[in-house]
């Protein structure tokens, strides 16, 4: 099957029915490119609907749309989106300039880069694909532990930012070419079998690409359930022979070579560009991919690996697999297996036969009747995700206007069992299907959610509130403060930024009884922000 | 299928007596061989994420067996006259420990220090033709990080558990001793489902800071915010994970407190311990040890851990880095217990998740593998010795999957936590709800605890 190559990102037209309860309505366009994929039931083209003037958008709506899209809502910007409606500030987001990072000197440190990952969060306005980037690099993870230079790990942040609305086979293939994860997970300078030193290819990338970055251990039906086999057990998606295969097509790839220097079996650390191939060093043998695909022996080095991801990219699980966890990420831990199930679908076809179109995959999730639960009463037991500790630091200081260098932020991602730019292993922070103990619901982001990091954030808001974060970080409270002499409209300021104007009566009526006993504006103030930005309501995007 | 372990034999003879380590106080040393006061005992699970590479932790000595280690492993080999020769009854030949590992040396030759050879998840035994016929039931994805992880940890070899044996052993024993206000089984490396019960929750605690709210003076606004905020955790929203999120912090809130007042009516203790990853953890485990009384325990079971162990590349240098935190953490842990007078009643062990092929990778490491060795240490060990099996060594032998060095284990990980939760208070009785599986092999508990 031919598939989507970077020559031909020819996106389809996305219209948006607003009427018909949010259902997305993919028209057809000529962008196909001779792709022979073809959706089991395409949809009809439907006719060219005049976009009738957008209904007034209600805040909670557009609030809750940031929540899931952005690094947090701020007050401008839910008034912004409720002028663009969604799909219009999808577009915008779609076409903003990238946000950038500062070319790195050789071997210098991370934390630089760390704070203006932060910086970046809080003030650029590609704030979507910062945010679907960040998620990308949550799953197809690389870690300062190892790759802990800036020239290193920069170049590693501009593919998934560069990629991340662009096609998942592309950023396969960048990924997998990254001299970052080729030294994070031992594909650069990965020799070929030696036989008289008995050496052979090194499996850490093949593995890791298929059970984490697009496939998973176990075979999925579409809508993200797992396939159960005839004698009761969830069926393998690869075993040790195919590991061993993919070890094999990832041999011949050495560092890029420096300019200047000349191409040598072992290029010495450098990390500009892609990973370069040399043949005398790539494993000649046929090597055993998925679905009982074998490549033939004696292919070239760039032959195989092209092969052995579209091999990978065309595999059924991709799409529920990755979809499922960018749902996870971007809006609820459970989605339901329909919800799965429709941005598969979209993985697999975008409306114009092009597999793996991540634009689509967005829109697709974010435009869901599921994410849309936006009326007061719709939501359901599972929905929703606890904020990771970044996106829990950044929505606080976005919604309260705050300056800052990131370097509080970065100092206080470590308490929270998030040390920025530095998870613990390729698996993450924390793993998609992580189950909240003692209940079946599953809750990725609980991993790092305990009594210590529990206490960690809630004194991280406190130290933002009550002023003590370090001089890099600044929150001016001051308009806040001027409405606080009436403490209910406080509160339906609070409530509009921070819970999307749906805090409960409950909430609302602890918290205004407690700050009515303030009678000073400015600890009243304070008081209501620390007690809502601490609570379990704000700590779960819902 | 019969056993598919074999202890050594174990000799009686004691090695030549090996005197304390000069940090060993007079005091401590009084303390440690006078009968417990109190029935306490502690587990101390130090669990080594990465899967840990034991062909270059225990290797052989003897000159045939290890020119054949140094043959096929190449330039991953640790010198001879590196090694730190060990001399296991059991055996009847000589072993080296790893060069980096010196106070392990020490605590093996003192008795405190047993190494349970390659031991690893299993359903029931399991032989390399079984294997290769893929006749014989093995764990679920086999060589994946998570799934050996998340089995070393429940001792559920296939499918999902949500709840891991140190949680289940302490359902048993709570309904020996009683619910204790304060959990039974805490973690200071984060959450992790070893820790997690049926009827128990964990606490977790951070090695490096207080669990305390930070902001609260004592006025009265202030203790009006903190009632609202302790309220406002009590509000159902209908919504499970915001339910869940409000759980935690309200442990995390009297867990904290409660600890907090405990800190306060002891002493710091006098042992010094490296102020590393896993120092720092083990540090916190014997503060909490320490005020085990004041908590009101009497079991207790840790969990700590390091990373860093998935050596695909420059093993050599990785382990030399990894295995220099490992063993002055794990002395100064032990010297603690000695301090505290406690060090028969605690049992520290390692799990990791697996172990690493025995042929090196491009790059100088290793790949997955399967059975591996693990140290266990304390005062009630029956040190000295190695127990199970010891692979052999060979390409396509009898304990290979293939053609790699990934060994079959002949040891269950289900007679090594058997072991430990028995020594720990289980009764055997209870053995099979805490391990599901340990009826498929032939000895349920092992001999390293006596």
């Amino acid at each position: 099957m031919r598939t989507a190559t970077s020559n031909d990102h020819t996106w389809p037209k996305l219209l948006v029915s607003l009427t018909a309860g949010m259902l997305l309505i993919f028209q057809v366009g000529c962008g196909g490119g001779g792709n022979n994929f073809t959706p089991a039931a395409a949809p009809p083209a439907p006719p060219p609907i005049s976009a009738p003037p957008p209904p007034p958008l209600p805040a909670a709506t557009a609030a809750r749309f940031l929540e899931q899209s952005t690094f947090g809502p701020t007050p401008e910007l839910i008034a912004h989106v409720q002028t663009t409606g969604l799909q219009g500030y999808l577009d915008e987001q779609f076409a903003a300039p990238i946000s950038t990072y500062d070319e790195p000197a050789a071997a210098s440190p991370l934390a630089p880069v760390q704070a203006r990952l932060v910086v970046n969060a809080l003030n650029d306005p590609d704030q979507l694909r910062q945010r679907v980037a960040f998620a990308l690099g949550e799953i197809m993870v690389i870690s300062g532990d190892k790759i802990n230079t800036a020239d290193a790990f920069v170049p590693y942040l501009r593919v998934l930012h560069a990629d991340a609305f662009g096609n998942f086979y592309d950023l396969l293939n960048d990924v997998t070419l990254s001299p970052a994860m080729g030294h994070y997970l031992d594909m650069v300078n990965n020799d070929k079998t030696t036989l008289d030193a008995k050496i052979g290819p090194n499996e850490n990338y093949a593995r890791e690409l298929m059970q984490l970055f697009s496939i998973g251990v176990v075979r999925l039906n579409m809508d993200g359930t797992v396939q159960i086999g005839s004698d009761g057990n969830p069926i393998p998606t690869y075993d040790q022979d195919i590991v061993e295969g993919f070890a094999h097509v990832f041999t011949g790839w050495t560092y890029p070579t420096k300019p200047g220097a000349t191409l040598a079996k072992h290029n010495p650390p450098y990390y500009s560009g892609p990973m370069v191939a040399l043949q005398s060093n790539h494993e000649t043998g046929s090597k055993l991919l998925l679905n009982g695909v074998t490549l033939p022996p004696g292919q070239p080095t760039d032959k195989d690996l092209s092969d052995a991801l579209h091999n990978v990219f065309n595999h059924p699980n991709v799409g529920p697999f990755i979809g499922k966890q960018l749902i996870q990420h971007l809006v609820t831990s459970n989605p339901s297996p329909e919800y799965v199930k429709r941005v598969a679908l979209v993985f697999n076809d975008n409306g114009a036969g092009v597999r793996g179109d991540l634009r689509a995959v967005i829109t697709a999730i974010l435009m869901d009747p599921e994410a849309r639960r936006d009326s007061a009463g719709q939501s359901q037991p599972g929905d929703g995700h606890m904020k990771e500790p970044l996106l829990y630091m950044t929505s606080l200081l976005r919604g309260l206007h705050a300056t800052s260098d990131g370097k509080a932020v970065v100092a206080n991602s470590v308490a929270m069992e998030q040390n920025l730019l530095h998870p613990p292993s390729v698996f993450n922070y924390f793993p998609p299907n992580y189950q909240i103990p003692g209940t079946t619901t599953l809750g990725p982001e609980f991993k790092i959610w305990d009594n210590a990091t529990s206490v960690a954030r809630i004194n991280f808001a406190n130290s933002l509130v009550y002023g003590s974060l370090g001089s890099g970080t600044t929150v001016d409270l001051s308009s806040l403060v001027a409405q606080a002499g009436d403490p209910a409209k406080l509160l339906d300021q609070l409530d509009a930024e921070f819970t999307h104007s749906q805090m409960s009566t409950a909430m609302r009526g602890a918290i205004l009884t407690t700050i009515s006993g303030i009678t000073d504006t400015r600890r009243r103030t304070q008081a209501a922000i620390y007690l809502i930005v601490t609570s379990s309501q704000y700590q779960v995007q819902h | 299928m019969t056993v598919s372990r074999r202890d050594f034999l174990r000799l009686s003879c004691c090695s030549a007596a090996v005197g304390m380590a000069a940090n060993f106080s007079k005091f401590g040393l009084i303390n440690a061989m006078a009968a417990p006061a109190d029935d306490y005992k502690a587990l101390v699970c130090i669990f080594l994420f990465g899967g840990n590479d034991a062909n270059n932790m225990v290797v052989p000595l003897s000159s045939a067996d290890y020119g054949n280690y140094a043959k096929v492993r190449g330039a991953l080999a640790l010198p001879q006259a590196s090694l730190l020769p060990v001399m296991p009854p059991s055996a009847g030949a000589p072993f080296g420990l790893h060069p980096n590992l010196p106070e392990l040396q020490s605590l093996f030759n003192q008795k405190k220090l047993a190494v349970l050879t390659n031991v690893g998840v299993l359903v029931k035994p399991v032989t390399r033709a079984e294997y290769l016929a893929r006749s014989a039931a093995v764990p679920s994805h086999l060589f994946s990080h998570a799934d050996q992880q998340a089995q070393w940890q429940t001792s559920i070899p296939s499918g999902i558990s949500d709840t891991g044996w140190a949680g289940r052993t302490a359902d048993k024993i709570e309904a020996i001793y009683g619910k204790p206000t304060f959990p039974t089984v805490v973690s200071v490396a984060g959450t992790n489902i070893f820790c997690d019960g049926i009827n128990t929750h964990p606490a977790t605690v951070s090695p490096d800071s207080s669990q305390l709210l930070s902001g609260f003076n004592g006025s009265a606004e202030s203790n009006a915010r903190m009632s609202a905020l302790q309220q406002l955790l009590t509000f159902d929203s209908g919504m499970s994970l915001i339910q869940a999120a409000s759980g935690t912090t309200a442990n995390a809130l009297k867990n904290g407190d409660l600890l907090a007042k405990a800190l306060a009516s002891v002493t710091a203790l006098a042992t010094p311990f490296p102020a590393t990853t896993l120092g720092k953890q083990l540090s916190q485990i014997a503060k909490l040890i320490q005020v085990r009384a004041a908590l009101g325990l009497k079991r207790q079971i840790f969990f700590c851990s390091l990373q860093g162990f998935d050596t695909h590349s420059d093993q050599l240098n990785h382990h030399q880095a990894l295995y220099s935190q490992v063993a002055p953490a794990m002395a100064a842990f032990e010297n603690a217990t000695i301090e505290m007078g406690v060090e028969p009643q605690v049992t520290s062990f390692t799990l990791s998740d697996f172990g690493r092929t025995f042929l090196p990778a491009s790059g100088g490491g290793t790949d997955h593998a399967w059975g591996s060795h693990q140290f266990i240490m304390g005062g009630a060990v029956q040190g000295g010795d190695f127990y199970g099996k010891f692979p052999s060594l060979v390409l396509s032998g009898p304990d290979d999957t293939g053609d790699e060095g990934r060994w079959i284990p002949t040891t269950s990980l289900d007679q090594y936590a058997a072991t430990l939760a028995s020594w720990f208070g289980v009764p055997a009785t209870d053995l099979p709800s805490v391990f599901p599986n340990i009826g498929n092999f032939a000895s349920p508990t092992l001999r390293f605890l006596g």
